[in-house]
């Protein structure tokens, strides 16, 4: 219904695929400063339906699948500790309805995909330690090589999985160690392609950052990480467990926040988190250890990469944490000791999961300073013509020009303009625009060029007669000239 | 033109399907649910895996996409069923109905 909208989709994610598409190959776009040598895994799941369909109507589904395959991995892991079939269903649908995830689900980022991957390692290897079977690994291998190549923060998953996984299979006898080759090499192979790519282009894998090792630079970059990490949103400059703690609190009473959007700073993981599953989570453990059940792997694990990746605070990092969450609220709406308990825990949750799932759907919050889109506004768009539904029209104003530019013009964008925000809208739902980045050399003929008051191209441009004016305000568009 | 687009989306996913459902059987998944993760785990990883080579190859269009998915079909069907693995209710659904197959798989009964 809605055409692409979230921010860093629009900035980069989409910007990519759409650049790949049109360059029919995997070389860095030249059209996004920041994210060109990311990891870029995700974006291949988003080409998939751009390359076949020949429009990005579908591309919005890709992270609902992932939203799926999550819950599948999760209800695999309630299974492993105990639960009954349904329960395990309810423990999945339940980590579904987190807020956080549910309002990311229908946009092309990359958490959904990251935490689905990584909890379908989980319950691989949660099923290798149970059963012995070396295919488990392979899973486990797959899984581990879609998440190391999806996301920076991946390599942080990545390399807690393959330890846990080197750590079962070498306990497991011989075969256990052929596997644990087999298990390094595929998530590898999945994983490295992008780290050794931007090694061979730019003398660095993770470029464009430095690596430091004991005061020692390792790889030389641009940017260290530290440069381009989001502060939090609240308590900035205290220490990071009150920045948890006071995140996880905005959920207490989260009508306080408005809706839930598809990157929420504060709060995210739903009133579930703090009133039911956090709670829940030390008496769920415990039965775990209690009964050496392999699923505490999986709890370690989560616990393991919150402690260490950089957005503690934020939800859309931790939607690992609601994962475990689910299963505990549902062990213990099936498993504590008084019947009393076990239907308050079932109320409780049933409510609870209801107001995330109304405070996340009865608008769409675009954020990045437009206005949100109500859930009405949104269901009455269906069957509107394509231009009554574009991120111009509905969002951001300053793409509202791309109504009258030609489906097959060139347009021309200046990257280093501040306020042009966005690329990917320039190359149209069908990525029939040929969109090229400003350079000095000429402008191409006939070509539509974004810049912003006052740049030397702006300048340039008002002085140049082949050119006019179509879009006045902080970002400037000028057309050809009849 | 949007036909067939949708037409090249629906071929293309069914090929995947049936790639990764063939890849799934011949991993042996344990229960329903283990079938279902495996497959997805599969058909995400088949995705990557093809893009990547017609993508680093010059070659993104869709054509050599599809040849790349329909090999991979043919291959791992063929595997399977060469593996006595062609899909029975009994190998994919509901055969770890009972609590006891989460805790030890049937190759280690």
């Amino acid at each position: 219904m809605l055409a692409p909208f979230a921010f860093d989709a629009l900035t980069y994610h989409l910007t990519i695929v759409a650049s790949w598409l049109q360059q029919g190959d995997l070389s860095p776009t030249p059209l996004s400063l920041c994210c060109a040598f990311y990891p870029a895994n995700a974006e291949l799941m988003f080409t998939w339906p751009v390359l076949f369909a020949g429009s990005d109507a579908l591309v919005g589904t890709v992270q609902i699948g992932f939203a799926v395959l999550a819950a599948l991995a999760v209800a695999g892991i309630a299974r492993s500790a105990g639960l009954k079939p349904w329960a395990a269903a309810a423990a999945g649908a339940l980590l579904v309805v987190t807020p956080a995830l549910l309002a990311q689900s229908p946009t092309s980022y990359a958490d959904v995909i990251v935490v689905a991957c990584a909890l379908c390692a989980a319950h691989a290897l949660v099923r290798f330690a149970v059963t012995r079977a070396p295919q488990r690994l392979v899973v486990a291998g797959l899984a581990i090589g879609l998440v190391l190549g999806t996301k920076g923060t991946g390599i942080v998953w990545a390399t807690v999985l393959v330890v846990a996984g080197l750590v079962l299979a070498l306990r497991a006898g011989r075969d256990g160690r052929r596997g644990a080759v087999v298990f390094v090499a595929i998530a590898l192979v999945l994983g490295s392609p992008w780290y050794a790519r931007n090694w061979i282009q730019k003398g660095n894998p993770v470029y464009p950052f430095a690596v430091q090792a004991a005061g020692v630079a390792v790889f030389d970059g641009p940017l260290r990480v530290a440069d381009v990490l989001t502060p939090s949103a609240i308590a900035a400059d205290s220490p990071w467990p009150v920045q948890v703690v006071r995140s996880w609190a905005q959920d207490l009473a989260p009508w306080r926040l408005g809706s839930y959007d598809y990157q929420q700073r504060l709060g995210g993981l739903g009133p579930l988190w703090p009133w039911l599953m956090l709670p829940l989570l030390v008496p769920f453990t415990i039965a775990l250890a209690r009964r050496r059940s392999p699923a505490l792997l999986v709890l370690g694990l989560v616990a393991l990469v919150t402690l260490v990746q950089p957005y503690r605070w934020w939800a859309r990092f931790t939607l690992a944490l609601p994962a475990v969450g689910a299963i505990a609220v549902v062990w213990g709406a099936t498993c504590l000791p008084r019947p009393w308990l076990r239907n308050l825990v079932r109320a409780a949750a049933l409510v609870l999961a209801l107001a995330g799932v109304a405070l996340s759907s009865f608008e769409v919050d675009p954020a990045a300073r437009a206005d949100p889109l109500r859930a009405a506004d949104v269901v009455a768009l269906i069957g509107a013509p394509t231009s009554e539904r574009g991120v111009g029209r509905l969002f951001f104003d300053e793409y509202r020009f791309l109504e009258h530019v030609p489906d097959d013009a060139t347009v021309v964008v200046d990257l280093r303009a501040e306020p042009v925000r966005f690329v990917y809208p320039l190359f149209g739902s069908r990525h029939t625009r040929r969109v090229l980045p400003a350079t000095s050399g000429a402008l191409p003929r006939g070509a539509w060029v974004m810049t912003a008051v006052g740049r030397p191209l702006d300048r340039a441009l008002r002085r140049d007669v082949g050119f006019r004016l179509a879009s006045v305000g902080d970002v400037r568009v000028y057309a050809p000239a009849p | 033109m949007i036909v067939v687009g949708v037409a090249q989306l629906l071929l293309a996913c069914a090929l995947l399907a049936v790639a990764a459902g063939a890849t799934s059987v011949l991993l042996r998944p344990d229960s329903g649910i283990d079938a279902s993760v495996t497959f997805g785990v599969v058909a995400a990883a088949g995705v990557v895996a093809t893009l990547l080579l017609c993508g680093f190859a010059g070659e993104l269009r869709p054509a050599p996409a599809l040849g790349v998915v329909a090999l991979w079909a043919i291959a791992s069907a063929a595997l399977a069923r060469r593996a006595g693995l062609v899909p029975r209710r009994s190998r994919l659904l509901g055969s770890c109905s009972s609590r006891s197959c989460w805790r030890r798989s049937p190759s280690t009964r």
